[in-house]
């Protein structure tokens, strides 16, 4: 059972209605810069178990907006790499997996390889965060949220900062 | 010259002495505790502005990796209420603050205030706020001095407290040596006033509770037992001699010169009351010849029975006084008139009819032959009274045969 909102379920309001997340906002058109930037935070604020000099992320799916990735290794802190996976690659040689729209059986299995792996999965187009992805972003034409998916951080060997966490959660609760 | 109301008294000076000593005294203590108060204050509130730069900057960080300006907000603003900070403001790369919370402060307003803040926090703090080892911003703090000025506020208001406890402390601790020092010097003072304007010699200085003053109490009082017999010893002098100017040695009785006081003093009462009063003039018959015949020692020895019979019958407030040689004066005080001359006549004639004694064992009987007078009737002043009994014992003189009357064994 995937509990995607145990921390929206806790401030009222319908858990129903959009809740807003994390909201960062950006000139039009510079959505991909937007996107790698929260990427690199998040990777920046995630500790793996091995300590490792590059960031090496893996792009899958039908990604709209991953061109840039490769830009947050600014934010990140370390040089990342960006490669692409193909749908229902095994995740070797990741530590990031970047998913992008797909059919959610297919997105399942992806995430489901990474289980037992030191592997932070970020979907791209999950707004609830029901797919089993650890974070998930939500880009609009201005600004762009992320959600946390508690249940498969908790599962995974992967440490979030609990900032991050406070970061998508009181900005989720707060307004 | 200054007089002794415009010198200070023993309390004043005391008081005065005992204040500034306590002033200061309360003024170093006071000043250290502000001051050491004031710098632990002050750096304990400055640690607690760099505790709450850095709490803000590690909280407020992944809001700025995310560039979320409300998780920013959020994140501060329960640091921001903490007691002591006015505001804190989170700075991204660009010079515009990212987010910032500044509490209005109503100390801030007011001088003390400012003047704390002035003092403590004249600049904001900073913290870095970092990123996986990279600055990625800065979070300023601005101290709000409201604690230090209500710090400041108390501090003065208790060391206006502790200039009162002092003034009252001070005024009480004088009154107390005042008891001890200036009231036994006030007795003393008194004692000495009382001898110098009323001659009261017999005061003494009353026991003091300093010792200092006591030693000086008891050279004073010394002194004063000194004067005392000094002053007694003039005064039986004073007395003795007086009594040996109005006084005859010979009979003891009064003389002339004391005599004629006591009339004017009788005169002038009888005068101012309208009472009369009697003189008697009273002159030794034939003394001459015992005189001649028995000796000077015979002649006062019949002089000192005949002032001895003459005081005998006499109110305590009559005089009988040798004039001289063997005249005698009778004054009989007011109220007495011609029966109380005739009364007195009587008796002395009765006195003097037994015999004297002389040293040499012979007897004399002396007659007395007397004249009066009486106020109002037979003059209005002393003059005229004296000449009428002057006048009247010559008159009865003549009448007299001029021989003694003698009794011999």
């Amino acid at each position: 059972m995937l509990l995607a909102l145990a921390l929206s379920a806790i401030v009222p309001g319908s858990p129903e209605a959009p809740i807003p997340a994390s909201d960062t906002r950006f000139a039009p058109g510079t959505e991909d810069s937007a996107v790698a930037r929260t990427v690199g935070g998040i990777a920046s604020y995630t500790r793996w178990p091995e300590p490792m000099a590059t960031l090496r992320i893996c792009v899958s799916g039908a990604a709209r907006h991953a061109d840039r990735l490769s830009e947050a290794a600014r934010t990140a802190g370390r040089p990342a790499t960006v490669r692409r996976l193909g749908i229902g690659a095994a995740p070797t040689g990741c530590d990031l997996l970047y998913l992008g729209p797909m059919r959610p059986a297919e997105s399942l299995g992806m995430i489901r390889a990474t289980h037992g792996r030191a592997i932070l999965s970020i979907a791209e187009s999950d707004p609830a965060c029901r797919g089993g992805a650890m974070f998930c972003l939500a880009v609009s034409a201005a600004s762009l949220s992320f959600r946390i998916n508690i249940d498969a951080i908790s599962r995974s060997t992967l440490r979030v900062d609990p900032r991050v966490q406070r970061v998508a959660t009181l900005a989720g609760g707060g307004n | 010259m200054a007089g002794p109301t415009q010198l200070p008294s023993v309390r004043q000076v005391l008081s005065r002495v005992h204040f500034r000593v306590t002033l200061v005294a309360v003024a170093i203590a006071g000043l250290t505790v502000m001051l050491t108060g004031f710098a632990a204050l002050g750096i304990y509130a400055r640690q607690n502005l760099e505790l709450i730069a850095q709490t803000a900057s590690y909280s407020v960080a992944p809001a700025l990796v995310f560039e979320d300006p409300d998780a920013a907000r959020l994140a501060i603003e329960p640091l921001a209420e903490s007691p002591g900070v006015a505001g804190i403001a989170v700075f991204g790369p660009s010079a515009r603050p990212f987010a910032a919370r500044i509490k209005s402060t109503p100390a801030a307003g007011s001088s003390i205030g400012w003047v704390a803040k002035s003092l403590f926090f004249p600049r904001p703090v900073a913290a870095p706020v970092t990123q996986g080892g990279r600055v990625i911003g800065e979070v300023r703090v601005e101290g709000d001095a409201a604690i230090v000025a209500g710090y400041i506020r108390a501090g003065l208001l208790g060391g206006l407290a502790c200039l009162l406890l002092t003034a009252i402390a001070t005024s009480l601790l004088a009154r107390r040596l005042q008891e001890e020092i200036a009231v036994p010097l006030q007795a003393m003072a008194a004692v000495a006033h009382a001898v110098r304007v009323g001659r009261a010699f017999d005061r003494r200085a009353p026991r003091a509770s300093i010792r200092e003053i006591d030693t000086l109490r008891d050279d004073f009082n010394a002194l004063l037992a000194e004067l005392e017999e000094w002053h007694h010893r003039m005064r039986d002098e004073n007395a003795a001699l007086s009594h040996q100017a109005t006084h005859d040695p010979l009979t003891g009785l009064p003389n002339r010169a004391l005599l004629e006081q006591e009339l004017s003093a009788v005169l002038e009462r009888a005068r101012r009351e309208g009472t009369s009063f009697a003189l008697l003039y009273a002159d030794g018959d034939g003394f001459k010849a015992i005189n001649d015949e028995y000796g000077h020692a015979a002649g006062d020895a019949v002089l000192v029975a005949i002032g001895r019979r003459l005081r005998k019958g006499l109110r305590a407030s009559d005089v009988a006084a040798r004039l001289g040689g063997d005249e005698f004066a009778i004054l009989l005080a007011a109220p007495s008139g011609a029966e109380a001359v005739a009364r007195a006549s009587e008796g002395i004639a009765l006195q003097m009819a037994a015999p004297i004694a002389l040293p040499g064992g012979e007897q004399v009987v002396v007659g007395l032959t007397l004249g009066a007078a009486v106020y109002p009737r037979d003059g209005e002043d002393l003059a005229a009274l004296v000449h009428h009994a002057d006048l009247e014992m010559l008159t009865a003189k003549q009448g007299r045969p001029q021989h003694r009357k003698e009794g011999r064994k």
